[in-house]
């Protein structure tokens, strides 16, 4: 009996001994492993900030194979009530699911608001007047940026390639804002334009496509120079339509 | 070799895969999965403390953060499993009604996603738990571990199927390497770690 006790007496120090060892190893290394995983973490956005535009194009370049993002947006639409569900579910499968997809036409109000667009290969040219229909409001300048092709005919275009839009290159994540007061009245993405919107406003309709991100939904109100979306890779394409037709939002707005 | 600080703690994979959303997804996407799996948990955690259950430890794994919890009744560890799926839809329905910005149906979105995958009838899941839990009930452990065993291997099954389908995405690989983990899960626990559910 008392060799027992001594033994387990023994043991017990000896369990201490170990436990007060461990504790101390075991802290060391939690520190070690938090700062590995601080690393991971900081890394990550470290490179998201040291190269925003590498970040942007590789991220842009991972959704267009596996578009998370998206597909929880969808099917949050969805479950909103917003759109379809089992629409909203098919769109959720295909932006996770097809690598090469079509980007698909989320086209929000079914107004037929793009239909005044003339086919792109025929393009037809707009009547204008020398006097131009008077704005009802001092145009904002939509994106800040560079005009690298203008509306009208374009001097390396002799062709009779005709731009209806003002295109202007800028930085990725560049505010767009809308050029006049208005509402929103479709946004979406096409093959063609990439993302796009369309604000509706007394007199004028304007269009802005080949965008990054967009920021407003159809319905929304919006104001002369409030942000509704921002500039992603490709330059901004801004057309202005008047009561004339296609008219040079060159005419209204100076970019510098 | 898991990050441990009181009674949570996170396995590296874990850790990494939730670095590279961030890298791919930014912080704020990140940030929003991340919130909709603490709702999730949250769920869980509330309705084991409802239930005066004791809480040993929450674990953030690969597939999910999985809570251990000292036994309970069946009857109360199915209440407790199914807590975490309905409070994932409870949110998902509360940031759905919440009209605005994209923000919310992200939220929306992905927590209902979180909430459908995890009633998976298969074991580590939600869904799986209930069912055990409810068999047991009615029936014995021993039926309840039969059954699952087959809708474990079915869902495993239909999972790697799928991955197998769509391989030319990622999202394929990712679900044959979701089925592979469970498949390991399966071969490690031949018999079920009954003492956990997350």
């Amino acid at each position: 009996m008392r060799h027992y006790s001594a033994y387990s007496g023994r043991r017990r120090a000896d369990r201490k001994r170990r436990k007060k060892h461990e504790r101390k190893s075991r802290a060391g290394s939690l520190g070690i492993r938090l700062a590995i995983c601080a690393a991971l973490f900081g890394a990550a956005s470290v490179l998201r900030l040291l190269f925003p535009a590498e970040a942007a194009r590789l991220g842009e370049k991972l959704n267009s194979v596996c578009d998370i993002r998206s597909a929880f947006t969808v099917l949050g639409e969805g479950i909103s009530g917003k759109r379809d569900f089992t629409e909203a579910l098919g769109d959720a499968y295909r932006y996770v699911f097809v690598p090469d997809r079509q980007e698909p036409e989320i086209e929000v109000m079914a107004e037929e608001t793009d239909t005044g667009l003339p086919p792109e290969e025929t393009p037809v040219l707009p009547a204008f007047a020398e006097g131009e229909a008077d704005l009802r409001e001092i145009p904002a300048v939509p994106v800040e940026g560079k005009v690298v092709r203008s509306y009208g005919y374009n001097a390396e275009n002799t062709e009779k390639t005709f731009s209806y839009a003002t295109e202007v290159e800028t930085k990725w994540g560049t505010p767009v804002c809308s050029m006049l007061t208005g509402t929103v009245t479709a946004t979406g993405a096409s093959k063609t334009k990439g993302r796009y919107i369309v604000v509706s406003s007394d007199g004028a309709e304007t269009e802005y496509s080949g965008l990054g991100e967009i920021l407003a939904e159809s319905g929304d109100e919006v104001s002369a120079g409030e942000r509704i979306a921002s500039a992603g890779d490709c330059p901004v394409r801004v057309e202005l339509i008047t009561d004339t037709g296609y008219t040079d939002p060159e005419r209204y707005v100076t970019w510098s | 070799m898991e990050l441990r600080v009181g009674r949570l703690a996170a396995s590296p994979p874990a850790m990494l895969i939730w670095a590279v959303f961030c890298l791919w997804l930014g912080l704020e996407a990140t940030l929003m999965l991340l919130i909709c799996a603490a709702v999730h948990e949250a769920g869980h955690l509330l309705a084991i403390w409802a239930l005066g259950g004791r809480v040993k430890q929450v674990r953030a794994r690969l597939l999910g953060a999985v809570i251990r919890i000292e036994r309970m009744p069946y009857l109360r560890e199915a209440l407790a499993s199914a807590a975490g799926p309905a409070a994932s839809m409870l949110f998902a329905l509360l940031m759905a009604r919440k009209t605005g910005t994209g923000t919310f149906h992200l939220l929306a979105g992905s927590s209902a996603a979180l909430g459908v995958f995890n009633l998976l009838p298969a074991y580590p899941m939600d869904g799986g738990r209930v069912l055990y839990a409810l068999l047991a009930h009615r029936f014995g452990c021993e039926a309840a571990s039969r059954v699952l065993l087959i809708t474990g291997y079915a869902s495993t099954a239909c999972m790697a199927a799928g991955g197998i389908a769509l391989l030319r995405s990622p999202a394929g690989w990712a679900l044959l390497i979701s089925a592979a983990a469970m498949a390991i899960h399966y071969c490690k626990n031949g018999r079920f770690g009954l003492e956990s559910i997350g």
